[in-house]
């Protein structure tokens, strides 16, 4: 089931602030991955798919169910991690997951929070009281209690946020390994994540979505325009000529430079990185 | 929901309280404080009485806060939770967690305030109701602080504010503890004025608990503006039966004395009655029948704070006018005196329109101090021979404080009362005999009062306290 957006607008400080402007797009099913800066809207759209915060105009449905009209149905459905999260602190990890299990009227809850428990590697901890965790366990606590109770759809913002290499990775595989249980809809600065597991992205900017398709899609628009070029490592990096650098890579032989260009010496494959940098520069030029 | 709940018991005890047992022991103090309040006159017991409903407010307040927070409030949104089991299930908590005190305001009013079962428990639940409402109203205002604040100003309100002296209005807005006065003889406007905001802020705590997906301002305008056009039909309803009752009138002859009552049955206006009556007749025996009226009229006049400081009048409790001296009833407390202040407050004021009322009593400079020291002493016997509990108390404070007076030098100013105040406790013979040679001999000078001491009256003249008082002047 598709998510329909048309002409969503949410204003913050009394309409000084447009965190969303006339949105229109549609998120399909299966991993969709928001990329954008800080600010560009993209917490407050999943807070709006999320039932959690409220629009000012325009119109957002779950296939045919309209989350004004249908919200109970919809808050049925979903399973939400915001980007700031508070829990019961007193509350042991096992505790605090079977009151959102309650909450969430799940059966047979047990077995599911256990497994959920092993799953993201929180085992040993089941007892530990919530103060008593990490911020990166505490994060997975979090990533887990969305996962309860099967969920249709998935809406995690900034979930790998706190979490080290090791638990990103088993984060990922997770989510992978969950793909065909429900639609997903994540935020992430990182772009390494939502090119492991999205089939689609979105990038926001100024409470606009500037792209949204499939990451194939992307990387094919993009396709000759990602140049690198070599300099030794104590020469100046010529400014005009590569005003729209994505990254410096500090080699052997030299400095890397990957930037952004419509013609150059070596043409290079796009990442979803290139992609996401071309697409934000190419709104600003 | 039951695990819920009783999970949710849990959460909100470690989250204030940090655990069960401190949250037990500061329920205990709490309580401990309540039951000492107890052991107070009826200020003391009224203090209880609010303590509890602030602390009911506060406990909700904080229950509502811990889950309405921003970044917890996903945790009840998402799920099965409906926006209105969101609100059933929040109500519940509060009202079980708190269910204590719904026990322990009722025993407070059977106990305490020796109201009957039925309107000890009406009068609970109204009190236990609008403590949870104004709680969740606190508990949903989502500035940090505030909600808090709110409910501490509420009971800051509640303490300065809920006192006897207050008798001015039949309700006043946000006193919680006003209907306790009378626990027996309803206060029906109080009653309907507690409900009306009781179910304001449900309705206003229910807005904030719905989390709403299509921003919808307008709701919480559309729910103030139905609820003041409610609350202004209460207030015109109020001021209908206002009216109405001004002009009904029943007379009753108490010894001869016609008495007017309008919008009380015969049994209410019994304490009222018995102190006008007290009052004449002491009046009577020191002045003979030098009255200007002998109509006393004790009237209805119930109406809201609100409305008195709309129509911006002031009415007294007892106004004198023309033919009659009219007692205005302005609060229930008025009919019953629970308490020792509001009774003496009234004695006092009463015992004012009544000197007025004395033909001779401003002949001269030394009629009115007569009939002043004179007063003293009446308002000292009619405390002593009123039968109501609380007429000891002010009997007390009054032999207290006359006592207190004598033992002060006296001056030219103020020897004429206290002589008169000595001759009325103890030559009751000679009162009315002093004050009808004061108004016959035209006594203008404090030579000419001395001389008729030392002529017509030298019992009293060489009293050995009156001797003093004449010494020192």
């Amino acid at each position: 089931m598709p998510i329909l957006i048309q002409n969503l607008s949410k204003q913050y400080n009394k309409g000084k602030v447009n965190a969303l402007s006339e949105i229109n797009t549609i998120i399909p099913e299966g991993t969709f991955g928001l990329l954008g800066e800080n600010g560009a809207g993209k917490s407050s759209l999943l807070k709006i798919l999320a039932t959690i915060s409220a629009m000012d105009k325009g119109k957002v449905s779950y296939d045919e169910y309209d989350i004004v009209k249908n919200t109970d149905t919809i808050r049925n459905i979903i399973g939400y991690l915001p980007q700031r999260f508070d829990f019961f602190e007193k509350l042991t990890v096992y505790e605090m997951l079977e009151y959102i299990a309650l909450l969430k009227e799940t059966s047979n809850y047990k077995d599911e929070i256990l497994g959920l428990i092993e799953e993201f590697n929180l085992s040993g901890k089941e007892n530990f009281k919530i103060s008593k965790l990490s911020g990166g366990m505490k994060q997975r606590v979090a990533i887990a209690q969305a996962l309860l109770g099967s969920p249709k759809y998935v809406i995690l913002d900034e979930p790998t946020v706190g979490l080290d290499p090791t638990e990103r990775l088993r984060f990922r595989n997770i989510l992978n390994k969950r793909k065909q249980q429900f639609n997903l809809i994540l935020s992430t600065h990182i772009i390494s994540d939502v090119a492991m597991m999205c089939d689609n992205v979105g990038i926001m900017k100024t409470g606009k979505i500037i792209y949204n398709g499939s990451v194939q899609n992307l990387l094919k628009k993009v396709e000759g325009k990602i140049f690198v070029e070599m300099v030794s490592n104590d020469s100046d990096i010529d400014e005009k000529k590569h005003n729209k650098i994505i990254s410096v890579i500090r080699k052997p032989e030299g400095l890397e430079i990957r930037y952004i260009a419509e013609d150059g010496q070596y043409s290079v494959m796009p990442t979803l990185e290139d992609a996401y940098f071309y697409m934000i520069n190419l709104n600003e030029g | 929901m039951k695990k819920l709940i009783t999970k949710s018991i849990k959460i909100v005890e470690t989250e204030i309280y940090n655990n069960r047992t401190i949250s037990f022991f500061v329920q205990i103090c709490i309580l401990l404080l309540v039951l000492l309040l107890q052991f107070g006159d009826i200020t003391q017991k009224v203090t209880g009485n609010y303590i509890i409903l602030v602390w009911v407010a506060m406990n909700v307040c904080l229950t509502f806060h811990i889950f309405l927070k921003n970044d917890r409030e996903h945790i009840l949104c998402i799920g099965k939770f409906k926006n209105w089991k969101r609100c059933f299930f929040l109500t519940s908590l509060v009202l079980i967690m708190n269910l204590l005190w719904f026990f322990a305001t009722f025993i407070q009013l059977v106990g305490s305030f020796h109201a009957s079962f039925i309107n000890a428990i009406l009068l609970a639940l109204v009190q236990y109701l609008y403590a949870i409402a104004f709680g969740a109203f606190g508990g949903v205002i989502r500035i940090k602080g505030l909600g808090i604040l709110f409910i501490g100003a509420f009971g800051i309100f509640n303490f300065v504010f809920c006192n006897p002296y207050n008798y001015e209005a039949s309700s006043h807005m946000f006193l919680i503890s006003e209907l306790t006065f009378t626990v027996n003889d309803i206060n029906i406007e109080g009653l309907i004025n507690t409900i009306l905001f009781m179910l304001f802020f449900f309705t206003l705590a229910f807005w904030g608990i719905k989390i709403r997906v299509k921003r919808t301002k307008r709701t919480i305008l559309f729910s103030s503006l139905f609820f003041i056009i409610i609350y202004a039909g209460f207030l015109e309803g109020t001021f209908y039966s206002y009216q109405k009752t001004s002009a009904q009138e029943n007379i009753i002859y108490y010894q001869n004395t016609k008495i007017e009552y309008k919008g009380f049955s015969e049994k209410q206006i019994e304490n009222l009655s018995d102190i006008l009556l007290a009052f004449k007749e002491a009046y009577h025996n020191v002045t003979g029948d030098f009255t200007k009226v002998d109509t006393y009229c004790i009237q209805k006049k119930y109406l809201p704070q609100i409305v008195w400081l709309i129509r911006q009048e002031n009415v007294s409790p007892i106004q004198v006018t023309d033919d009659k001296i009219e007692v205005n009833i302005l609060s229930r407390n008025m009919l019953y005196f629970e308490n020792a202040d509001l009774l003496k407050s009234f004695l006092e004021e009463l015992s004012v329109a009544m000197e007025m009322n004395v033909s001779s009593y401003g002949h001269s400079k030394f009629t009115r101090h007569v009939i002043n020291g004179y007063t003293i002493g009446i308002l000292e016997k009619v405390s002593s021979d009123l039968e109501l509990a609380s007429a000891k108390k002010v009997y007390d404070y009054y032999c207290e404080d006359n006592q207190a007076m004598l033992a002060l030098p006296a001056t030219k100013y103020n020897y004429i009362k206290r002589i008169a105040y000595i001759v009325y406790s103890q030559y009751p013979e000679l009162v009315y005999e002093l004050y009808e040679s004061v108004c016959n001999n035209n006594i203008n000078s404090d030579e000419e009062f001395i001389d008729l001491l030392k002529t017509d009256f030298t019992k009293l003249y060489y009293d050995t306290r009156i001797a003093h008082i004449l010494k020192n002047i």
